[in-house]
């Protein structure tokens, strides 16, 4: 069976156009982190000077690591006489070499307000947001045990349990996961390529007549199903590790910064009601999995399309279709309170973090199931029923055990 | 109608596929007999102006076909390898296509098309999407649109390839019927082709012209190379791998080997006539 | 029969063609007819009012028109006091009823219309910035027609499979070869191939711009279009000379030659690689991700190639600017296009155009019909790789049945059998809903979800019998800045504190994951400016400053029921809605049957809603509390002396008495 796999994944795979097309991607999705990062960090040239970033990471040292009173007197200390000056916005703009910024003292208040103060206040205060949460959650059991609805119970029993000792006790640099998480483009790229690489695994056989030969051999039937969906399988995930270790390592390097590894998921601001309380570089990993996922069961998607025709046309424009469809979809439920209308579509797993920065939950037979998992039990069952699709409607020796007719229409 | 090709040199990744071929051709059935890879399809590329040749020259009647241009094609029907069509067309949908990609005149095509379909055999077809057609019906359909335009030049490239022999036997006939004042210029390795139909033979081997006449004059030239041995099972093998061996048949406990060499190979081996069979095998 | 009219024949009949161009048209009009919105909504929301102003000011910018609107606006703030002094006058008895018919008559006339002045106020102060290049029109037509940079999928789908078969068919037919010893195959045939898909994509352009253009102008009218273009906002910058219809004809123009570029590539990858899934992945990602892939909006356009040509509005667009919030430096959000780069761009792609044809042409020909065959072309391995829609989803229907009374006034609280529902402001001057159970007194947050970050609770509750509604509005933080991006309204069920969500908006303007849909910010203006709302079975009744928006739960449909210059008080029974107009009448608004009607000698600034009276200060009776029975009109006089102000519960009224500012309770019975 591994051989045949092999061969599969040769046959379909190891194409010249595929590497051609994966290498040109992955500039592509470095161009455009790299457009990200200058049009959106604010330490790129085009937002401030090369000073923010030098005097960021000198002051990095002082107020980095975990949080302390002192560092945040020392803080508000250099903070609140910027804050006063600037409070009427009366104070000069002109250029101020001794400022700490080289700038202004409004550019000065600015560096510390965004870079700083924001956010460790953000972080300082996150223990409170969720010990407040915790008490709400535990008033909320309270008062749905008083009235009998268990599923609410539960449900906050569940809040208070992610909620419980939840606190960001270090300040570090969030700005390369602030942007990486909502970066969606490689995605898209690897759905195109997917799209273009696996409109070939049932249609070649066609093209080249080898469907009928396959038929008649040992292997050719359901073990060749089976490799085949192994093969693509394995290439949608070395795919998607690929374009993910691009996108993390570009998005890195162009930061210039491996900072914030252990930091928790909710330490970013969008994240701030995160269902799941793992650090950001596990949720890296977690995201990056999920995508695979969904991108895995899109390509079963286009597989099954593809069972119905002779040439790669019409399956090619369907699956197209099919995905921009998916795609309006996820646009017009995302940020949606109605959970499920949003999880029903598999390609929120691919834009995931809608899955992550917030806490919603499914009534699942009585239970409440937080809505990633649902999602991802959702995409299971569109994957099993695809596979199940393509055993179908792919062609089959008659002669085989259980097979009572053709299940081929081929357009 | 003559047909002189002119040292004509084709090469694939610094590997020539045809080399210094040189070949003059006359009305009639010319075989191009070679094994696989032999260079017969390039060379029907070349002349049929599908490939550019990277030396020599074609001339028809004397006259280069460079300089002929598009009057060329006016002389020339073609069935290529492997033929599929447009298989969703009606058979007589996909001739009248070819009548106007062949510039005959629309009457003149469809009377054309109906008298070919007639000879071979194809009239109740004519309707028949060409996808629903058999192998053979589909090779007949391909040399009635290679005859539309009554070419003086007709190229088949290997038309028997996968046919039963009742069809290659129909096809074989109809190549002869349509020899008439024509050159029909035939691909194929497969002896049997040719052997009864052809005026001349080419015998190309690795892009190279090995030897050209008429199968009477080639199968002359094999005369007293041909041997038939009659051995037993132990000695048959010894046999085989000793010499090139034409055809075998068993006889009882006794195996008859037809062999081709030199010399006697056996004190008991008689001599027997040869056929183009032999001729191919003894080139290749 | 020529060969064109066999190659027609293959590519609409054998390949499917027509089918494809049938259903495109189909699909593209449906799409049109279905989801197909004015750019700006309050204009057709408020069409009469704003018809009546613009036809009084269609055109060029005046001296004259710049006196109207300073007229119009002191005409209408006089007109409003003069109504206010004569209905005064009128209740204090001052004046009779036909003095007063006679004074308000003209006044009501000049004020029906005061929201259509608001919009075309607007309009004013955008048109006096370039009062040369910007006329005043009515804009909607023209801005669903060219202002807007939208891909347009179908289109491209349809060309992708329209296209790529031409060629390819013959590598999958195998009959490359055979068409090239053939006379007319070949070159002919190719050049054929190549002028029908020509000839085709120009008809099909022609006709879906047609369509486009009939569409528009059936249902908004495409008038004035020899009017500048920079009387669309869209085009606002513009430094291009060119009226409306003629920027429309060149965007039809510019369309059509980007269609036929892309098609020329289609053919060409198709011609090079032979194969369906190669050219249609090539050709789909050199459109899709050029047009996806920019940070810069207008960074397709500089680009040599079919999708700036295809989109096109950007050619005609002016530099556009925003500040950037980190330097506070103007930063570009959109480049102009000179005419200059522009002829560059055109000629670089017609050059490629032609050099595809060329090179499609040289590998479809017979090398002994060749003619020059110095040189070849290669196949290329190139990779050219340059490369919301807004919910108004609403879920069926909430509680039928029985109905309950609303009252503005009230918004903040509700009471039903068990809770009373109501806004209370805490300390740090933080509003939240709470309730309270009547029989034990126990406050509870109303509001459960414990994770508070990133909402808004907004201080409005409606409620029908066990069912509670409240209004939230979700952000994000997926930049510096929190940006709110969607307006929920949720029904909660009170017997079990389940939440459910029965009306939706996305509010987001910005980039959602690939910018697949752009929204228009001036209809969110409305949804940001919803001070309280109530149900009824079908619909939702959405109050914002000056008018009443109807919702439908499930079309999405939306429409301005009752505009009002001010806000003073509304009330809706399930069925009708009470409101005080301009003249301090309560009017009465039926929702099943849209009439509306004046309740006769109920003049009002304030009335309270029960269930079969209104009760309302008599403004004819020196602010005196009054009742009216709804079912039969009937008047009756509550108290005898003039109120400042009044609430009441079920077994009393309280009442702030004007003479000594003393409360004072009355009991019902």
């Amino acid at each position: 069976m591994i051989k045949l796999i092999v061969f599969e994944f040769q046959k379909h795979f190891l194409k010249p156009s595929i590497i051609v097309a994966v290498l040109l991607f992955s500039l592509l999705s470095i161009a455009k982190i790299h457009s990200i990062q200058n049009t959106n960090s604010l330490f790129s040239g085009s937002n401030t000077s090369p000073a923010w970033k030098g005097l960021y990471w000198n002051l990095y040292e002082e107020f980095g690591g975990a949080i302390t009173n002192e560092k945040i007197e020392k803080l508000m200390a250099i903070y609140r006489p910027l804050e006063y000056q600037t409070a009427d916005r009366t104070a000069s703009s002109d250029h101020n070499p001794d400022s700490y910024t080289g700038g202004n003292i409004y550019m000065d208040r600015n560096f510390f307000m965004w870079n700083y103060v924001n956010p460790m206040k953000y972080a300082y205060e996150y223990k409170m947001y969720a010990n407040q949460v915790v008490s709400a959650a535990e008033r909320n059991m309270d008062f749905f045990e008083s009235i009998g609805n268990t599923f609410e119970y539960k449900k906050n029993a569940v809040i208070k349990e992610l909620f419980q000792e939840r606190s960001i006790s270090i300040f570090s640099y969030k700005e390369m996961y602030h942007y990486y998480v909502q970066y969606d483009f490689s995605a898209f790229l690897v759905l195109l390529i997917c799209l273009y690489s696996l409109m070939h695994v049932f249609i070649s056989e066609k093209e080249t007549d080898m469907e009928m030969l396959l038929l008649t051999t040992k292997s050719g039937n359901n073990k060749t199903i089976f490799a085949k969906l192994m093969a693509s399988a394995i290439f949608v995930c070395m795919l998607c590790s690929w374009f993910w270790t691009v996108d993390f390592v570009a998005f890195s390097l162009l930061f210039g910064s491996f900072e914030s590894a252990s930091t928790p998921l909710y330490a970013l601001e969008d994240f701030v009601n995160s269902s799941i309380g793992v650090s950001l570089s596990q949720y890296a990993i977690i995201s990056g999995l999920i995508k695979t996922f969904g991108i895995f069961v899109l390509s079963l998607l286009f597989l099954v399309v593809s069972c119905f025709f002779k040439n790669a046309l019409v399956p090619f424009i369907i699956s197209l279709s099919i995905m921009i469809s998916l795609i309006f979809m996820n646009e017009v439920y995302m940020g949606s309170g109605r959970t499920l209308q949003k999880i029903i579509n598999p390609f929120v797993l691919i834009v995931n973090r809608e899955l992550f920065r917030k806490t919603e939950f499914v009534d699942s037979f009585g239970y409440p199931m937080l809505h990633y998992m649902a999602a991802i039990l959702l995409a299971v069952v569109w994957g099993l029923l695809l596979t199940l699709g393509i055993t179908v409607f792919v062609k089959k020796n008659t002669l085989r055990k259980g097979v009572k007719r053709h299940a081929i229409m081929d357009l | 109608m003559k047909v002189m090709f002119n040292n004509i040199s084709k090469q694939y990744k610094g590997k020539y596929a045809l080399k210094d071929f040189s070949a003059k051709l006359e009305n009639g059935v010319c075989g191009l007999l070679g094994a696989n890879g032999a260079g017969k399809t390039t060379l029907i590329n070349i002349f049929v102006g599908i490939l550019k040749s990277d030396y020599g020259h074609v001339y028809i009647n004397e006259k280069d076909t460079k300089s002929m241009g598009n009057h060329f094609l006016s002389h020339i029907g073609y069935l290529p390898q492997y033929p599929q069509f447009y298989k969703n067309f009606e058979v007589i949908d996909f001739l009248r296509y070819m009548c106007v990609l062949k510039d005959i005149p629309k009457k003149q095509g469809e009377k054309r098309a109906k008298e070919l379909l007639e000879i071979v055999n194809l009239s109740d077809a004519c309707n028949k999407k060409i996808g629903a057609l058999s192998g053979g019906m589909r090779q007949r359909v391909g040399i009635v649109q290679a005859m539309l335009n009554d070419p003086s030049i007709l190229i088949l490239d290997e038309p028997t390839a996968g046919l039963d022999p009742q069809e290659r036997i129909r096809f074989r006939n109809l190549i002869a019927q349509f020899s008439e004042n024509r050159i029909v210029l035939l691909a194929t390795h497969i002896v049997s082709d040719i052997e009864y139909i052809a005026n001349q033979v080419l015998l190309l081997k690795e892009g190279r012209l090995m030897k050209q006449g008429s199968p009477q004059v080639l199968i002359d030239g094999l005369k007293d190379k041909v041997w038939m041995v009659t051995a037993t099972n132990e000695k048959m093998v010894e046999t085989l791998q000793q010499f090139k061996i034409s055809n075998m048949m068993r006889d009882h406990d006794k195996i008859h080997i037809r062999v081709i060499h030199e010399e006697k190979p056996d004190a008991h081996a008689v001599n027997v006539q040869a056929n183009l069979e032999d001729v191919f095998l003894y080139y290749f | 029969m020529p060969l064109w009219i066999c190659e027609m024949k293959k590519m609409h009949l054998y390949q499917k063609g027509l089918v494809y161009i049938g259903l495109f048209f189909i699909f593209s009009l449906s799409s049109m007819i279905l989801f197909d919105k004015p750019a700006n909504l309050d204009i057709e929301l408020n069409a009469s009012q704003y018809a009546f102003y613009l036809n009084q000011v269609k055109g060029a910018y005046s001296e004259e028109s710049e006196h109207f609107f300073a007229n119009e606006s002191a005409k209408i703030s006089e007109t409003k006091v003069k109504l206010k002094e004569a209905s005064d006058d009128f209740y204090d008895g001052n004046i009779n009823e036909s003095e007063y018919i006679l004074i308000s008559t003209p006044l009501e006339e000049i004020l029906q219309y005061e929201k259509g002045y608001k919009i075309i106020y607007d309009q004013f102060i955008y048109i006096r910035e370039e009062p040369e290049q910007r006329y005043f029109l009515y804009t909607n037509g023209w801005d669903g027609l060219i202002s807007n940079d939208n891909l347009d999928f179908l289109y491209i789908l349809l060309l992708l499979v329209l296209v790529t078969p031409v060629f390819c068919f013959e590598f999958e037919s195998k009959m490359n070869s055979l068409n090239l010893t053939v006379k007319k195959g070949g070159r002919n045939q190719a050049l054929y191939k190549i002028g029908l898909i020509c000839i085709t994509v120009v008809m099909l352009c022609l006709l879906h711009a047609g369509l486009k253009f009939g569409f528009y102008w059936l249902k908004y009218g495409l008038e004035n279009g020899n009017y500048p273009l920079q009387s669309l906002s869209y085009f606002a910058t513009s430094t291009k000379s060119s009226t409306l219809l003629e920027t429309f004809l060149w965007l039809t123009a510019c369309k059509l030659f980007g269609s036929l570029c892309l098609a020329i590539l289609i053919m060409f990858v198709s011609v090079l690689f032979k194969k369906y899934a190669f050219t249609l992945f090539t050709c789909t990602a050199l459109i899709l991700l050029p047009y996806y892939g920019f940070r810069l909006e207008s960074s397709k356009y500089f680009l040599p190639g079919p999708l700036g040509f295809m989109v096109s509005s950007g050619y005609f667009r002016g530099n556009e600017y925003v500040r950037n919030m980190v330097n506070g430096q103007m930063i570009f959000v959109f480049k102009e296009v000179s005419t200059m780069l522009w002829l560059y761009l055109f000629v670089i792609t017609l050059c490629l155009c032609i050099g595809m044809s060329l090179a499609i042409l040289i590998r479809s020909t017979n090398k002994w019909c060749e003619i020059r065959p110095r040189f070849r072309l290669r196949p290329l391995h190139l990779m050219l790789v340059i490369c919301v829609f807004f919910l108004s989803a609403c879920t069926p229907n909430t509680r039928a049945g029985e109905s309950n009374i609303y009252n503005y006034s009230f918004r903040q609280s509700y009471e039903n059998e068990y809770y009373h529902f109501y806004v209370e402001e805490s300390e740090g001057n933080e509003t939240r809903i709470v309730f309270e159970v009547k029989q034990t007194g126990d406050k509870q947050h109303f509001v459960r979800n414990p994770m508070t970050s990133l909402t808004r609770v907004e201080k409005t509750v409606f409620g029908n019998g066990s069912y509670v509604y409240y209004m939230k509005y979700n952000s994000d933080k997926s930049e510096i800045r929190e940006q709110m991006n969607r307006l929920s309204i949720i029904e909660v069920n009170t017997d079990t504190f389940d939440e459910k969500i029965v009306f939706e908006k996305n509010l987001n303007t910005v980039k959602t994951s690939i910018n697949l849909f752009k929204s228009n910010n001036k209809e969110m203006a409305f949804f940001h400016s919803v001070s309280g709302f109530f149900l009824d079975e079908e619909n939702i009744y959405l109050v914002g400053h000056d008018e009443i928006r109807r919702v439908h739960q499930s079309t999405g449909k939306m429409s301005v029921i009752i505009r009002f210059s001010v806000l003073r008080h509304l009330a809706f029974d399930g069925q009708t809605i009470y409101y005080i107009d301009e003249k301090s009448q309560v009017v009465k608004y039926d929702t099943r049957t849209d009439i509306e009607e004046v309740i006769p000698d109920l003049v009002t600034q304030y009335f309270i809603l029960t269930n079969n009276e209104i009760i309302f200060l008599n403004r004819k009776d020196k602010q005196k509390i009054y009742a009216m029975n709804v079912s039969d009109s009937t008047f009756r006089r509550i108290t005898d002396v003039p109120v400042l102000e009044f609430y009441f519960d079920e077994q009393s009224i309280f009442y702030v008495s004007k003479d000594d500012l003393k409360q004072y309770r009355l009991d019902w019975a």
